[in-house]
């Protein structure tokens, strides 16, 4: 009888042992190798990262004209006074008088999201600022027609929206003029 | 001469004979069993502190990689990757309006002269455009009309007001709807 109980004193000793140290160890142990195999996986991810963040940054180092380039095209500014120094260059460039010029803000991201659901833009220019531009301008039908060649041409991206011109009623010298109103879109991010 | 001769102590016979009825095989067996389990648990302490020893020097490789991390220079690429994203996107869209003016130019009859014209783009990406025009009889507008009607770029032709002109001949307007394409180029 009295065997029987140490037995199972000792039996329950061995299963405690078990249950309370040996099994939470094991388990505590699983655990930091986990943690260490998704840390050993980081390292690697990171090295990579870093040794293709430097041939990155070698590249980017050695393209800086062609950098700045795209910020010409798509400036991190409104830069307002370039645009209006640009337009007034178009304008006289062409032949025409600038007679009016607006330049205002507009918020583009709500503007892409409608023409994406109308499917007329591939994606979503989240980041990108509009400006909406009116202009007046004055002369020949050829040298209106020379000056969107140069707009469509010029190194800032512009899209004009609407064209409007009448002939210009006044002195008979003048009847080859027209007044042309320009609406268009220069965007900034 | 029935009693055998021992060389083990009395006492010692008693003491054992007290054990044995005490504990048994088993009992021997689970005791082993338990200092066993001890030792593991001593060999598991011993090596989660030596796994902790490389959890944290792999915790430092990670932390040196961070520093060497240059976040100025990812965040002027990740701008310049999102510029030339959206680059992409507004060239694919740019529009040029002088060939909307070429086309209208080829189309027109050389009898009819364009005296107004307001186009826009729409929201669905083709351009209306009104004209008002002059010229000298009605025979020239159905050519016009006609020039129109037959080009694929045009989607649709309408004459809201034909009448007698100031000048002679006669005066008309009439909005014709291009199809997008036609500001777009590849």
């Amino acid at each position: 009888m009295k065997k029987s109980i140490i037995i199972i004193i000792l039996i329950a000793i061995f299963v405690g042992i078990i249950l309370l140290l040996d099994w939470p160890g094991v388990k505590d142990i699983l655990s930091i190798q986990e943690e260490i195999n998704h840390y050993s996986n980081l390292i690697e991810e990171k090295r990579e990262l870093v040794s293709k963040t430097e041939q990155l940054k070698q590249a980017y180092d050695s393209k800086q004209e062609d950098i700045k380039k795209v910020y010409y095209v798509l400036p991190k500014e409104k830069q307002i006074p370039e645009l209006i120094v640009q337009f007034e260059a178009l304008a006289s460039g062409n032949g025409l008088i600038l007679e009016d010029l607006s330049i205002q803000k507009k918020k583009r991201a709500q503007e892409t999201k409608k023409e994406e659901e109308q499917k007329t833009r591939e994606a979503v220019l989240q980041e990108v600022e509009t400006l909406k531009i009116s202009l007046k301008v004055t002369g020949t039908y050829l040298s209106f027609e020379s000056f969107l060649k140069t707009l469509e041409s010029n190194v800032r991206i512009m899209d004009i929206q609407s064209i409007d011109f009448t002939s210009k009623e006044s002195k008979e010298e003048e009847s080859l003029f027209l007044n042309f109103d320009v609406e268009l879109e220069a965007y900034y991010r | 001469m029935s009693d055998e001769i021992s060389l083990i102590p009395g006492e010692y016979k008693g003491k054992k004979r007290i054990i044995s009825t005490l504990i048994s095989k088993w009992s021997v067996l689970v005791i082993i069993l338990i200092m066993l389990s001890l030792l593991i648990y001593g060999g598991l302490i011993f090596y989660k502190k030596e796994l902790e020893k490389d959890l944290s020097s792999f915790q430092d490789v990670v932390d040196e990689l961070n520093k060497k991390r240059d976040k100025d220079f990812e965040e002027r690429a990740m701008s310049l990757d999102g510029a030339l994203k959206d680059l992409k996107v507004i060239l694919k869209n740019h529009v040029y309006w002088s060939d909307l003016f070429s086309k209208l130019e080829t189309l027109t009859v050389p009898e009819v002269v364009f005296l107004e014209f307001d186009s826009a783009l729409e929201k669905d990406g083709s351009i209306k455009t009104e004209l008002k025009g002059q010229t000298a009889g009605y025979t020239y507008l159905a050519k016009q009309i006609r020039s129109f009607e037959q080009e694929q770029v045009i989607s649709g032709v309408e004459i809201e007001k034909i009448s007698l002109g100031t000048e002679g001949g006669i005066e008309f307007n009439m909005t014709v709807i291009f199809e997008k394409d036609v500001l777009l180029k590849e």
